[in-house]
């Protein structure tokens, strides 16, 4: 049974004047993996911000529509400290903070106020190994982070998200900077992860979606083209422009 | 064939004359370098650390007075400036980045830097030391952080604006508040540059002489109250050597080498710190 | 709890705005200040007055600024004539002919020039480059050029030593770390196409250089030479101890003079009347604006080098 975690009405993101995001409508389901395809600059990335409200660090930046969340409109919210507590974030490419791996992973539970020493201890171990790297780092937790390889910073922040038991991650092209090895082994991380989480992911690399998600919706040109179960999307695809996308006759 | 051979003479001269210039630019930190660390050394001894000055004409005295001077002038300078220069420049680099307002100050800061250190001495005159009616250390250190507050608050822009934004937007997303992600992420991804820019701020300004000369002025005696005129080595260097006595001369050269040394030490330091930096990333 | 991080970051906020606003108010406040301090000489002595007297007499109570202005202006000008080309140098031996493995070392000992405060260069000036002056360069100098009648002017008198043109070259040392800088930066940021197509036609070295390195840069170069400019005006302590402290105008570069700084460096703490003392905030203003003059406009220009570059 798929239970609808957050769903998107009617969205429009402008930057300043130019519209990047047309009258997006989309569910997001519980402990599934969705994916976001399409081509480069389509406005994935825009999209996913829109759900942390990253885009409020910037000026001119402006939504219209809602995405509604344990019956709240996410765009309307006012305590954005609150709503990225529980909506994590991994980017693109590694950002370790400048501290030790077990500062880095605590982080989040210091930010909300989590004094307890052991209470911190337990969930950045539990964290660690939900994101798969308890085993090559338990030995030296206190090193500090930047001193991980890329896969591992990676794998490090994702542990850092997971720490402070998000309701959803967002995963923003997260394996683009890494080699395939550790790729494959974020790859296998995701597969695991959507028991304890739901997770959203921009990928433009469409194997990856096919083998990582539950559902895919795929935009072209800031529109959601076609959203569906990622098996029948990528077998049986609706929409003319999906087929010619997921063929490779795009151009 | 002729023409070309002109136009490769000319080159040859034009090349030399260069490399000509490149030495002659080490021959003057050479023959500087020498000429203090030559003179100066001889003049060393413990008593210049330890004893006060002496009456003039007289021998044997120290600058005890003159260093602890300069040392309460320039941690006073420190105390104003550095905090006040590191929030300027994080404003311009995080809160105010994109506002016009961050700019012009960015660029009147870098116009400071460069304005002649004597005016700033006039200055804090008017504001302290006539409306005090006497001189005192706390005007000297006052004008002293007046010169440090723009370094260091360029640094400062300089330094945070090296650090990645995608790390602040990770803070960010975790749901930090923007005094947090500067504390904690973005201050720490910077502190070697911004130490080696408090560093470089204090050095400049510890070693100055004009602004202390109508501020601090100058005190034969030995104090520690900032409240009242003070001592200060580089004021003492400027006196003595302008003076008639030998002793004087001496005592003056002895201090050019203490802050020779001190100045190349801090600032080879601060070029290790660097060259570390960014050969870790 | 979130209403405390949102009380703390206004809190931080504010601080670092404060910061800022210190910083530009300090400016303002120090034109506002030496303005009004020199609000009674502007009065007394008006303007163009002030500025093309030579007297200058704390006894008769009459003040002119000609002989500081003009000992500031020719230092500064002897200075930037043995710096501007000594700079050059040093930023053409950097980036087109030094070997790369010393190019890190040498660019960094010719900016420790800039790192040795002035009251050393004072000092070194007056008890190592004097004497040097006095007894060898200077006499020197007298031998080849008082036969030539057009410079005879320039070198007349008997060498002392403490004079405009020990007082140059000491202030062009210390500026020719930052014309070497800003040359050096401005001469790496021309585009290697410029340079190779030039060789390509057969071009030597040097009139690469000088026909596409030194022109591409030239907004840059005149905005790091501007810069110098202003730091040789205001310098004190490194001219306080090699130019004497003589309000005369001389035309010879081997007679003592005086600058605006030096003056006030002098006099400023002598100052026994009201109007003298208004003097010499007069003359501080005057530099004030001059070099934040200066300033602006070759931060203007560096600016303009950077944006045609990037
Ligand atoms: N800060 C911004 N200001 C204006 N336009 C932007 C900004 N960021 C991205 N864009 C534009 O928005 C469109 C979508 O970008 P993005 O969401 O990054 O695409 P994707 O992640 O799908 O490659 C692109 O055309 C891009 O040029
Ligand atoms: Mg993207």
């Amino acid at each position: 049974m798929n239970q609808v975690l957050l769903s998107v009405k009617d969205l429009n993101f402008f930057y300043g004047e130019t519209q990047i995001l047309h009258n997006i409508d989309l569910d997001i389901y519980k402990n599934r993996t969705t994916a976001l395809i399409g081509p480069s600059g389509c406005g994935k990335t825009t999209f996913l911000r829109c759900f942390n409200r990253m885009h409020d660090l910037y000026r001119n930046n402006r939504y219209e529509g809602e995405i509604l969340y344990k019956g709240e409109n996410i765009l309307k919210v006012k305590d954005l400290i609150e709503l990225r507590s529980k909506i994590g974030m991994v980017f693109q490419r590694p950002t370790p903070f400048p501290m030790s791996i077990f500062d880095n992973v605590a982080y989040g539970l210091k930010l909300k106020g989590v004094k307890d020493k052991k209470k911190i201890r337990e969930r950045v171990e539990k964290a660690l190994v939900g994101a798969a790297l308890w085993d090559e780092v338990k030995d030296k937790l206190y090193s500090p982070a930047l001193d991980l390889s890329g896969g591992q910073q990676q794998r490090m922040v994702i542990a850092r998200a997971l720490a402070v038991e998000p309701d959803i991650i967002l995963f923003d092209e997260p394996t683009s900077a890494l080699d395939p090895i550790a790729t494959s082994k974020i790859e296998e991380l995701l597969s695991n992860l959507k028991k304890i989480t739901t997770i959203l992911i921009v990928t433009h690399n469409m194997q990856q979606a096919a083998r990582v998600s539950d559902f895919t919706a795929f935009i072209y040109k800031g529109h959601l083209i076609e959203f569906e179960e990622t098996e029948k999307l990528f077998t049986n695809p609706k929409e003319e422009l999906t087929e010619r996308y997921i063929t490779g006759r795009f151009g | 064939m002729d023409r070309v051979r002109k136009r490769k003479l000319i080159n040859k001269i034009a090349l030399g004359l260069s490399v000509f210039a490149a030495f002659l630019g080490l021959f003057w930190l050479v023959f500087i370098i020498v000429s203090v660390l030559s003179k100066g050394f001889s003049a060393i001894n413990w008593s210049l650390f330890f004893k006060d000055p002496a009456p003039p004409g007289f021998s044997g005295g120290g600058l005890r007075s003159a260093f602890v001077g300069q040392g309460i002038i320039t941690i006073v300078a420190s105390l104003i400036g550095i905090p006040i220069g590191i929030m300027g420049g994080t404003f311009l680099a995080e809160y105010g980045r994109n506002f016009k307002f961050s700019r012009l100050v960015s660029d009147i800061a870098d116009i400071m830097v460069s304005l002649p250190s004597i005016v700033v001495g006039t200055f804090v005159y008017s504001i302290m030391v006539r409306p005090m009616g006497h001189f005192s250390g706390y005007a000297g250190a006052f004008a002293l952080a007046i010169i440090m507050i723009p370094t260091i608050l360029r640094t400062t822009e300089e330094m945070l604006n090296l650090v990645p934004w995608e790390l602040r937007e990770a803070a960010f997303a975790l749901g930090a508040p923007y005094y947090k992600v500067i504390k904690d992420v973005v201050y720490r991804s910077a502190a070697a540059g911004l130490f080696t820019g408090v560093l470089l701020g204090v050095a400049r300004v510890a070693t100055e002489t004009a602004p202390l000369l109508f501020t601090s002025f100058n005190n034969p005696f030995f104090t520690v109250n900032p409240n009242q005129s003070m001592p200060s080595l580089t004021v003492t260097i400027y006196q003595y050597a302008m003076g008639p006595y030998e002793e004087w001369h001496r005592l003056a050269w002895a201090a050019s080498f203490v802050i020779v040394v001190t100045v190349l030490l801090l600032s080879i330091a601060g070029r290790f710190i660097i060259n570390r930096r960014f050969s870790k990333r | 709890m979130d209403r405390l991080y949102v009380f703390k970051d206004r809190l931080f906020l504010t601080l670092t705005v404060l910061a800022s606003i210190i910083t530009v108010s300090i400016v303002i406040a120090i034109f506002v200040v030496l303005l009004l301090a020199s609000l009674d000489a502007i009065k007394h002595f008006g303007v163009f007055h002030f500025i093309f007297s030579q007297t200058w007499s704390p006894h008769r109570h009459i003040f002119g600024g000609a002989s500081s202005i003009y000992g500031t202006v020719m230092t500064t000008i002897i200075a930037l004539f043995f710096a501007v080309p000594t700079s050059l140098g040093i930023a053409v031996f950097v980036t087109q002919i030094c070997p790369k493995s010393l190019k890190g070392i040498f660019s960094y000992s010719v900016e420790l020039l800039a790192t040795i405060p002035s009251i050393i260069y004072g000092m070194w000036g007056l008890f190592s480059l004097a004497p040097v002056m006095r007894n060898y360069i200077e006499p020197a100098l007298q031998r080849l050029f008082l036969p030539i009648p057009g410079l005879k002017v320039l070198f007349e008198g008997t060498p002392l030593g403490i004079d405009l043109l020990t007082s140059g070259l000491v202030l062009s040392i210390m500026i020719i770390p930052f014309i070497a800088s800003i040359a050096r930066d401005n001469f790496e940021l021309t585009p290697k196409e410029f340079s190779e197509s030039a060789y390509a036609m057969g071009a030597t070295k040097w009139e690469v250089i000088k026909d596409v390195i030194m022109p591409y840069s030239k907004v840059g170069l005149l905005g790091g030479i501007i810069i110098a400019t202003g730091r040789a005006l205001g310098e004190t302590m490194a001219v306080a101890f090699v130019l004497g402290n003589d309000h005369s105008i001389h035309l010879s570069l081997i007679e003592s003079s005086t600058t605006i700084a030096v003056t006030l460096a002098n006099e400023f703490t002598e100052a026994d009347s009201a109007l003298y003392v208004s003097s010499l905030f007069y003359l501080a203003f005057i530099l004030l604006f001059l070099s934040f003059f200066l300033l602006s406009v070759a931060k203007f220009l560096v600016k303009k080098g950077v944006k045609r570059h990037g």
